[in-house]
């Protein structure tokens, strides 16, 4: 969108000089839209340079300001010397709060150069909400000088990056004989900077220099000179940690590469290499373009005796990342030539694998991530790698020996570790590229220990796999099956039926690849790594106070809470879930607030604020989409609680200190998270839309423990769980001693845990006038805010109490610290069970072993009907019990939902009315057309039922069963109560004759009057994924799923007619009788998947993409950020040369 | 600072609330009311698998030098829709053997078990479509048939208050597992002597599907003239008769009835006779551990002329008050009741706590040159209706072929209907009938429409229905058994 704005009357006869401006974006197509052109002003003469109240600017119509016209002071002697633009990339987001300073800084830096044919470009790239200020800023900063007034300022966009601005600016200027020089707004030069630099590059016929950096806080300090770089791209700056300088790098010398910020080169090679590659990201940018530099022969040199200082911004300690791992990787895979490529890569990987197990060793997680991910990320860009290997194509001047050369031989990696064990102590408090965390020993140590406690405390877990108590049921055996169900749309749950899926099965059969169908592997782990996740998440979380100390105390107290130890002894995957995500989903709603982005522990000090900007917040509301979808698909009802928990954590900023837009943001974080957990899970979602969904939401509700339970948490076996409510002084003395902002975080956190303990008790009354989820997933945001009170009553002595004056402060603070250390001991104690109280068998598996199939028998189900608690899974109520229709008496993991058709619902409410009623005493001919084999009725799941204390069994249960004159008792443990149905009909089988005549009559009466004994099985295993044959003898083929008509058979080979209803709820084929021969032919059956659900799998699939893409960011959606130049706005040949 | 306090207390107010919640009481979950198993009722309505009636069993050697030794199962359709089904014929050592059945609307059939199946003796399952069927079993005995209903239910529990082996009179009790697993049962036997668990009854094995006979004179029970039996099912469930062949001490007759699947507080009687030359008993066991008293409450002595002889007054004698010791039988001679007249009266016997009492009823009437002992179970409260079903009746015109009890203590009306193919049809003269409150009424049932057929009492209050049934066209005296309550 352009404006042209009419010039002004007033404007013509007060400024005079005054020429018209076109406002509009110097970029184009790369969606940001919202960065449109701010409003219609005028440039003024150099002095009067917008007071301040006229922002924007961008591209001159009619006077492209070239170096004649710009306005820009050249200095004496300025035609002698090369000319250099000094391409000046300003980005609000990186001083967010000091924009103004720190721009005029650099600006006013470069003013002072003494290198008199200097030119300067700025190119603002800036988000929407701060563009105003930011072009404010400049304009104000280059008005201030005259030597800069005039110099043009380009608008990019928002969004577009350091290196695909700089890149930008090659087109911004003309001329190949010049030199450029990037910089940003956190880059000030030292006055003789720029000349030093240029006459090193001419002495030394160097094609890339860069300066010495150093701190701009702190000058004595060097951030970097240069870097030398081994064979698989580890980078060593050659620095200790906060390293002084006492002139020890002052030496000129050839680096293989340097930082992207303060970087001069020939324009004739830059534009060679085509400036900076797009697909790079900027950390790495500088690396990449060094590296391109070299395979042209071009010199790469450090000028130490130029000097620029570079700004920490946001609170780093650092003003300079060392590229990230993936960039590394994808650098060293796109510039190393070809011979020498695999066994590099070899080495890559070799070296990733070591230094993640060393990372892990070391307690670094996030390091070992970083990197095992980096280079996973670099293995996905493998296109993107390709093709930036076909650009470096036509650079290789020198031999790729050569290059290789200039690489440090051994491990850069190696040798910095050593180095850095001298100089451990001043490495301190590093951030990591999450922004607040930081390292301390005492935070390795607690996770160590943590984790440790961990390993051990689940050490039979580990090595006997996770019994699938409750619904922690294993997962299918093939991933490839869960997938190629999943496409199919038929999903073989309680009678089947073509319907949709739930999403959390395409999920943990995507998660099973991923393992490389290791699925007891993943079901263990992941059920473990659930817990870390969640530790992990309340880490996060904790960063709001900006201490190492509190942090930890925060991950002790999370940790130490029973839930997830009880919850997996107990098999309670929706707490699990909602431990491992509800505090990344505070955490996250946190970060789009803004809020406590690093409180410092400065006693008076007000909450920071630190509003993100456009890019990252659409990347956060990605991640919490991706979250919340990821939550809905295996527990909705954890995904309710996390978004309760952000809503109620948001009413308290409201209400206690917060601003409203912080509280907005979170708000709309939940209906962002919702709305999105719905649409990337349709079509099952609308499962959750109908009458019964918000009871299949919520799940089955627990039997009651008590209020004292509720309190400590005790949802299941949890030894010293008691001692875990000693947490709670520490939230309420927080909220009681605490100043600043550490009251206000308490007393939202006050109110959180507060809103779900009366949920939790209301739950556990049955008071709830609606269905609640169940105490366990209630009561994770209590042990959230538990474990941020820990973190914040650290704080709170550190910055409230220590030190100040004697009252009621410190008693309160200091017994509650002492409580804070008892409620860890829960943490001790479960790891001393080596399975969290988990029993040696479950009943799952005891069905299992006891019912398990075998294929001559055919395909069965089996009826586990009983007590909800110990029911497993998702199942169906029936008066006070609850029942579930389970295949071949082997819990899956589809057992966690449930969908039960009409049919299903009917037949299954009849027959169980019937066995209620006392109206039939042929119930196993009721339930034999659905291929119920055994009725089996849980008596002790020796969790929450056990010997000692058994669960009621319903009156009648038993009994009612037992009149059945077509069932037998089995054998059975003393856990359950097992029927077997002497008339069940195999899943596939040819029918008997009897059996033939009542599947065409139908009706429960004819149904309980016939003997439907004497079926043959037939079609075992069969799926709807794949095509299955057996030989059968002639006869009516029984099907015992809900009719469908998309399952068609055919006998040796020849399609037979339509299947038809049969005993009223299931299908059954009638064969042409010239079918058979010999009474025998070989039938196939097959199920036609609907294109419909195809076009289901591929939107949904897409949409999971999208999002995944929205958080990742890969450089392949963001290769589009780039800057469009209409034409020239500079030229280096005019003075320069 | 005040939204702080606020804050502070809507969570502390909400916990608090929370806590001040009253916890909804936990109760117990019930899946099927408890319906226990105790005089037999035609269920009616629509059961989805029609209905299963138990027949407790038979004699089914056949006919012999002395007689028929058989049985029958009489199925018996009020309803308006024929019905199908199946008898599975129990016996000893055999697999089940099945029959089918089929009755046409407003009709019986009757299947002759010894026909299908030759052993000492046979059980029958009979599983029918409908459930408006009925289902009785005939013994047939030289020394007398005997009619009685079948149990609609199975039971883990049996008891029988009358067991009788003086003289080397037989009892025999039969014990039917319908069910596809086998039975486990502990049989208890109380006598004279006290209570007695022989550790050859303890852990008896039914196996599935099959009958199995006691001879508790075998078990070491000779002699007895006070046999009561209680059978506990520890695995599955059974159904129990006994078979009685009186032979002497004051008794003769064959006799099969059914044990009562359950205890109660109430036991109701319509039939009981004070005569010359008849003898009646009241047996009455209490196989709890605590003992009862019981009271025996005479109803139906019909009327007497008031003080001042200017109206009729009913006649009600005192209860008497009996303790039964714990797992004791008690044998109440109710002649000994001071009062008690001549003629026709009914009993109540109640007991004063929960259900612990399992009664039976003996009377002894004369019949030619001898006695016909007769041997009924008592209704249990639940079975009082007022629509009894009486689907076999004498297959020859008889006198006080049918008692009526009126169980309420309002006066009433009875009318007699008689089921044929076309409906039900009142019987002449036995319309209306008026029935004092609490009082006995004896109808003859001589009508040719009557005979034979299955008929219906309707009365406008709850009633118990008993029958006189002719012992055997060669036997006289009578049986006596209880009716059918719809």
């Amino acid at each position: 969108m352009i404006h042209r704005p009419s010039m002004t009357a007033t404007n013509a006869e007060t400024e005079g000089e005054i020429r018209t401006l076109r406002l509009t974006l110097a970029s184009a197509g790369h969606g940001c839209g919202n960065a449109e052109v701010l409003r219609s002003g005028v440039v003024t003469p150099p002095g009067r340079w917008f007071a301040g109240s006229l922002p924007a600017i961008v591209e001159t119509v009619t006077d492209v300001p070239t170096s004649e016209s710009s306005g820009q002071h050249a200095r004496p002697g300025a035609a002698s010397l090369p000319g250099v633009v000094a391409v000046v990339v300003v980005t609000g987001g990186l001083v967010r709060e000091a924009t103004d300073s720190t721009v005029a800084e650099t600006l006013d830096a470069l003013a002072a150069q003494d290198y008199p044919n200097l030119q300067v470009l700025v190119l603002v790239s800036a988000p929407p909400e701060s563009v105003e200020k930011v072009v404010d800023a400049v304009t104000a900063a280059l008005a201030s000088t005259d030597r800069l007034a005039g110099s043009p300022v380009r608008l990019v966009g928002d969004g577009v990056r350091f290196a695909a601005a700089a890149s930008a600016s090659l087109r911004f200027v003309e001329g190949d004989s010049g030199l450029f020089l990037f910089l940003d707004e956190r880059s000030v030069l030292e006055p003789t900077a720029v000349g030093r630099l240029v006459d090193e590059l001419q002495r030394s016929n160097a094609g890339l220099v860069g300066p010495k950096i150093v701190d701009l806080d702190d000058p004595r300090v060097l951030r970097s000179v240069g870097w030398t770089v081994d064979r698989i791209g580890e980078i060593d700056d050659g620095l200790e940690p906060n390293e002084i300088d006492q002139e020890q790098h002052d030496a000129v010398r050839d680096v293989f590469g340097l930082s992207e910020i303060g970087l001069m080169g020939r324009a004739d090679l830059l534009r060679r290499l085509k400036g900076f590659d797009d697909a790079v990201d900027d950390d790495g940018a500088g690396l990449d373009l060094c590296w391109r530099a070299h395979l042209t022969g071009a010199r790469v040199v450090v000028v130490p005796s130029a000097v620029m200082k570079l700004r920490a911004v946001d609170g780093a300690v650092s003003p300079l990342t060392a590229p990230a791992a993936a960039s590394r990787t994808t650098t060293v895979l796109a510039l190393t030539g070809l011979a020498r490529l695999p066994l590099v890569a070899l080495l890559a990987l070799f070296s990733v694998l070591g230094a993640a197990l060393v990372a892990l060793i070391r307690g670094r997680i996030a390091k070992a991530l970083a990197d095992l991910g980096g280079f996973a990320r670099a293995l996905l860009e493998l296109p993107s790698i390709v093709r930036r290997r076909r650009r470096a194509r036509p650079l290789r001047d020198v031999a790729d020996r050569e290059v290789a050369d200039l690489q440090v031989r051994g491990s850069v990696r190696w040798d910095r570790f050593r180095r850095e064990r001298h100089f451990r102590a001043l490495d301190e408090a590093r951030r990591s590229s999450f922004g607040t965390a930081r390292r301390s020993p005492l935070v390795t140590a607690v996770w160590a220990v943590a984790l440790v406690l961990l390993v051990v405390g689940s050490r039979r877990l580990i090595t006997d796999q996770v019994r699938p108590v409750g619904d922690l049921f294993p997962l299918s055996e093939s991933p490839w099956d869960g997938i190629r169900g999943y496409l199919t749309g038929w999903w073989d749950r309680g009678l089947g039926a073509t319907t949709a899926q739930p999403t959390g099965l395409g999920v943990l059969a995507a998660a099973g690849v991923v393992f490389f169908a290791q699925m007891g592997a993943l079901h263990t782990f992941g059920l473990l790594g659930l817990v870390v996740l969640g530790w992990w998440g309340a880490f996060r979380l904790a960063g709001v106070v900006d201490d190492a100390r509190a942090r930890a105390a925060a991950l002790v107290v999370y940790a130490a809470t029973p839930l997830p130890y009880a919850a997996l002894a107990s098999g309670r995957g929706g707490v699990l879930v909602a431990y491992a995500v509800v505090p990344w989903g505070l955490h996250i709603a946190r970060r789009l607030s803004g809020l406590g982005w690093s409180n410092s522990l400065e006693p008076n000090a007000d909450e920071v604020v630190v509003h993100p900007d456009t890019r990252s917040r659409l990347r956060l509301m990605a991640v919490f989409v991706l979250v919340s979808a990821l939550t809905a698909s295996i527990s909705p009802a954890a995904l309710l609680v996390m978004l309760v928990t952000v809503a109620l954590w948001a009413s308290g900023v409201l209400l206690v200190g917060g601003r409203n837009r912080s509280a907005g943001l979170a708000l709309a974080a939940i209906v962002v998270g919702l709305v999105g957990a719905v649409a990337l899970n349709l079509p099952w979602a609308a499962r959750y839309l109908s009458a019964d969904g918000w009871s299949a939401a919520v799940g089955s509700s627990a039997a009651p423990i008590g209020s004292w339970n509720v309190f400590r948490f005790a949802i299941g076996p949890a030894s010293l769980g008691s001692l875990s409510v000693l947490a709670y002084p520490s939230l309420v003395a927080v909220a009681l001693v605490a100043r600043s902002w550490r009251r206000a975080w308490a007393s939202r956190m006050v109110l959180v845990a507060g809103g779900f303990l009366a949920l939790a008790l209301v739950a556990d009354r049955g008071r709830s006038p609606i269905d609640l989820p169940e105490v366990g997933v209630l009561l994770v945001p209590v042990a959230v805010s538990l474990s941020i009170g820990a973190a914040l009553l650290v704080a709170t002595f550190l910055a409230d109490v220590r030190g100040a004056r004697l009252g009621v402060r410190q008693p309160i603070a200091l017994v509650s610290l002492l409580a804070l250390i008892g409620s860890a001991v829960p943490l001790l104690s479960a790891a001393t069970d080596g399975a969290f109280g988990q029993p040696s068998t479950s009943i799952a598996e005891q069905m299992d072993e006891l019912l398990g199939a075998t294929p001559e028998s055919g395909d069965y189900r089996v009826l586990l009907i009983g007590d909800p608690e110990l029911v497993p899974g998702a199942a169906s109520d029936f008066d006070d019990v609850e029942f579930t229709l389970v295949r071949d008496a082997r819990l899956v993991v589809d057992d966690r939902w449930s969908n039960p058709t009409a049919t299903e619902d009917r037949v299954m409410l009849e027959a169980l009315s019937a066995v209620r009623d006392r109206t039939t005493t042929r119930a196993g001919r009721l339930l034999a057309p659905l291929g119920v084999r055994y009725v089996v009725i849980p008596l002790v799941d020796r969790v929450r039922s056990t010997s000692e204390a058994p669960r009621p069994v319903a009156s009648g249960l038993v009994e009612a069963f037992g009149e059945q004159l077509d069932l037998r008792s089995v054998y059975s443990p003393a856990s359950m109560v097992v029927f077997e149905n002497t008339q069940w009909i195999p899943v596939g089988a040819v029918l008997a004759a009897t059996a033939a005549e009542a599947s065409v009559a139908g009706g429960a009466a004819s149904l309980a009057g016939a003997d439907l004994s004497g079926s043959r099985p037939i079609l075992a295993g069969a799926s709807s994924w794949s095509s299955t044959d057996d030989v059968a003898v002639a006869g009516t083929v029984h099907l015992g799923v809900a009719f469908d008509e998309r399952w068609s058979i055919a006998i040796d080979g020849q399609n037979q007619p339509a299947g038809r209803p049969s005993f009223g709820s299931v299908m059954a084929f009638d064969p042409t009788p010239d079918s058979w021969s010999a009474e025998t032919g070989r039938i196939t059956l097959r199920y036609d998947t609907s294109l419909v659900r195809y076009g289901w799998v591929l939107l949904q699939a897409g949409l999971w993409f999208l999002v995944v893409c929205v958080v990742a960011q890969p450089r392949w959606l963001r290769r589009r950020s780039r800057v469009s130049v209409a034409q020239p706005v500079l030229s280096m040949d005019g003075d320069g040369s | 600072m005040i939204r702080r306090i606020a804050l502070g207390i809507l969570a502390v107010g909400a916990v608090v609330g929370a806590l001040a919640l009253e916890r909804r009481p936990v109760e117990a979950p019930v899946f099927a009311v408890a319906t226990e198993p105790g005089t037999p009722v035609v269920p009616g309505g629509d059961a989805v698998g029609g209905a299963t009636w138990y027949c407790g069993g038979t004699p089914a050697l056949g006919a012999a030098e002395g007689g028929e030794y058989g049985g029958e199962v009489v199925v018996t359709n009020t309803g308006e829709s024929p019905s199908t089904g199946t008898v599975s014929i129990f016996s000893v050592d055999a697999a089940p053997v099945r029959v089918p059945v089929s009755v046409e609307p407003r009709s019986q059939s009757v299947v002759d078990l010894d026909a299908q199946v030759t052993g000492n003796f046979v059980s029958a399952m009979v599983e029918l479509d409908r459930a408006t069927v009925s289902v009785e079993q005939r013994a047939l005995h030289p020394a007398g048939n005997a009619v009685v209903p079948c149990a609609n239910s199975t039971s883990a529990t049996w008891f029988a208050a009358d067991g009788f082996t003086a003289e080397g009179s037989d009892l025999r009790l039969l014990v039917t597992n319908p069910y596809l697993s086998a039975a486990i049962v502990d049989i208890g036997v109380s006598t004279q002597a006290g209570p007695r668990t022989p550790s050859s009854l303890q852990g008896f094995v039914v196996p599935p599907q099959s009958l199995r006979v006691v001879n508790l004179e075998e078990a070491g029970f000779r002699d007895e003239p006070v046999v009561g039996v209680q059978l506990r099912a520890t695995t599955g469930r059974v159904v129990v008769a006994k078979d009685q062949h009186f032979l002497g001490a004051g008794r003769l007759a064959h006799v099969t009835t059914m044990a009562a699947p359950s205890l109660d507080s109430q036991w109701w009687f319509a039939d009981g006779e004070k005569g010359a030359g008849t003898s009646e008993s009241l047996v009455l066991f209490n196989p709890t551990e605590s003992d009862v008293e019981a009271d025996i409450m005479v109803l139906g002595l019909g009327t007497v002329p008031s003080s001042d002889g200017a109206s009729q007054v009913p006649l009600e004698l005192a209860p008497t008050t009996l303790t039964i010791p714990s797992e004791e039988v008690v044998v109440f001679d109710t002649a000994g009741l001071p009062g008690l007249p001549d003629g026709a009266h009914g009993f109540l016997v109640t007991t004063r706590s929960t259900a612990s009492l399992v009664v039976e009823r003996v009377i002894t009437r004369p019949s030619g040159d001898a006695v016909a002992t007769s041997v009924v179970v008592g209704a249990q409260p639940r079975a009082l209706s007022t629509r009894w079903i009486v689907p076999v009746t004498p297959s020859v015109p008889l006198e006080d072929a049918l008692v009526v009890l009126n169980a309420s203590a309002t006066a009433g009306t009875v009318d007699v209907l008689s089921i044929g193919p076309g409906g039900e049809e009142p019987l002449p003269g036995l319309s209306d009938v008026p029935l004092a409150a609490n009082s006995v009424l004896s109808i003859d049932l001589l009508d040719a429409v009557s005979v034979g057929r299955p008929v219906i009492v309707v009365s406008d209050q709850p009633i118990v229905v008993e029958r006189r049934l002719e012992r055997s066209a060669t036997s006289s005296g009578r049986g006596g058994s209880l009716a059918l309550p719809e």
